[in-house]
């Protein structure tokens, strides 16, 4: 019985190193699950925990994260179940979240800082806080927001559109938006009243019609217009031929809610986007008609972390970084 | 046998997933998979850790908005998406 305690104490020790947990959840009662409800997983899980949205046939509903977590999902391709939820909402208390492979079928926002939204499909986008980053998603009006606006945020390897201010989108603050494919309701208007508060830089990206004369405080490097090319533009370009680089279906492909014309675009067999790379030389976005879909739990490492810690004069600028393999 | 239970639970827990090998960042221009600068992986196979630019690294680039990559190698040779800031 010694070495059992012995035993017990080592593991008792172990268990007290305050492993981060993961939890299962699926809405389909003919797999074996956690938890049947975001919710339930939720209110077990903890600061650092992982919850997994299983793919199912049914939405999770509205999802609200109120502590720093991991939220992940995907789409099983051949069958089509995906992690939808409703709205998806990362509230200040889930600051540095991580939400990845997410299909919502409303509103997806970001209301703390450092959150991270990754491979994941949006009607809508709305980013209050400072600090986060959207990288290989699909949404639909983008809203950046929040006092004079946030900053730092980060828009990489996604499509998203901007509307006219009738349905309030607009941006704000300061932005880096690189290699993205950003389309403009309305043809006949312009990006001027969009575009014309924010700040930062848009690169390597491909902005449909729409002039763009306004005194833009944004610089573009490296973008392809198919209006008139900002003041501030640096390598700009004019699309020689709008055919040769994206094209837009028609009707919604199965499976895309109605009058979300936005989500339609895919990118030509043959578009510069397409062969695109990370040098910043070519132009477009990476990934074809739903850059986000993936199969269910890529065997890749993931980055869980990614944020500044501090930046000062004497000691740089600090970021802290979490990654692990997957299982 | 129950203390044993829990204590496999605990250290597969600790064990799983540990498995990268390669970690690496990039300030802008992507250098190719492998030629970025060498983070250091722990023992569990896992990375958690802080990335520092220090301010002479800094001082070198343009002004301008600049991006940090970070990505990861596991054991299977298979490297992760690479995040940005």
């Amino acid at each position: 019985m010694k070495i059992n305690h012995s035993l017990l104490a080592i593991a008792a020790a172990l268990t007290g190193l305050g492993f981060a947990e993961t939890h299962i959840v699926n809405n389909n009662e003919t797999h074996s699950a956690d938890f049947r409800s975001f919710q339930e997983a939720h209110d077990a899980a903890v600061a650092g925990d992982t919850i997994i949205l299983m793919p199912s046939g049914r939405s999770y509903g509205d999802v609200t994260v109120e502590k720093p977590l991991t939220l992940w999902g995907g789409q099983n391709v051949s069958s089509g179940a995906r992690s939808e939820v409703g709205n998806l909402l990362l509230n200040e208390t889930a600051a540095g979240s991580l939400a990845e492979g997410i299909w919502a079928n409303g509103a997806a926002t970001l209301n703390g800082m450092n959150c991270v939204l990754k491979r994941c499909q949006a009607l809508s986008l709305n980013i209050y806080q400072d600090s986060c980053t959207v990288e290989s998603c699909h949404v639909g009006f983008l809203k950046h927001i929040g006092g004079e606006g946030p900053v730092g945020t980060v828009i990489r390897n996604t499509i998203f559109r901007v509307s006219s201010n009738s349905l309030n989108s607009y941006l704000l603050g300061s932005l880096t938006v690189d290699h993205c494919f950003i389309d403009r309701e309305h043809t006949g208007g312009n990006f001027n009243h969009i575009w014309g508060r924010a700040t930062g830089m848009v690169s390597n990206s491909i902005l449909t019609a729409g002039s763009m004369t306004a005194p833009y405080t944004l610089s573009f490097d490296h973008c392809l217009f198919f209006g008139s090319i900002p003041s501030t533009s640096s390598n700009g370009t004019s699309a020689p031929n709008s055919a040769d680089t994206f094209v837009g279906h028609p009707t919604p492909p199965a499976g895309f809610p109605p009058g979300e014309t936005s989500r339609y675009y895919e990118l030509k067999a043959g578009s510069p986007a397409l062969t695109g790379d990370g040098s910043g030389g070519q132009q477009g976005i990476f990934g074809g008609e739903a850059p986000f879909v993936h199969g269910f739990h890529p065997a890749v490492p993931r980055i869980t972390m990614f944020k500044k810690l501090s930046s000062n004069p004497t000691n740089g600028i600090t970021f802290r970084v979490e990654a692990s393999s997957q299982e | 046998m129950k203390a044993f239970v829990v204590l496999l639970l605990a250290l597969s827990r600790m064990w799983a997933g540990a498995a990268l090998t390669q970690g690496e960042y990039f300030v802008d221009g992507d250098p190719g998979l492998g030629n970025g600068v060498a983070l250091a992986i722990g023992p569990n196979g896992d990375f958690s850790g802080e990335v520092t630019l220090a301010p002479s690294e800094i001082a070198s680039l343009p002004d301008g908005v600049h991006f940090v990559g970070v990505r990861f190698k596991d054991e299977a040779g298979n490297w992760g998406l690479t995040s940005y800031q």
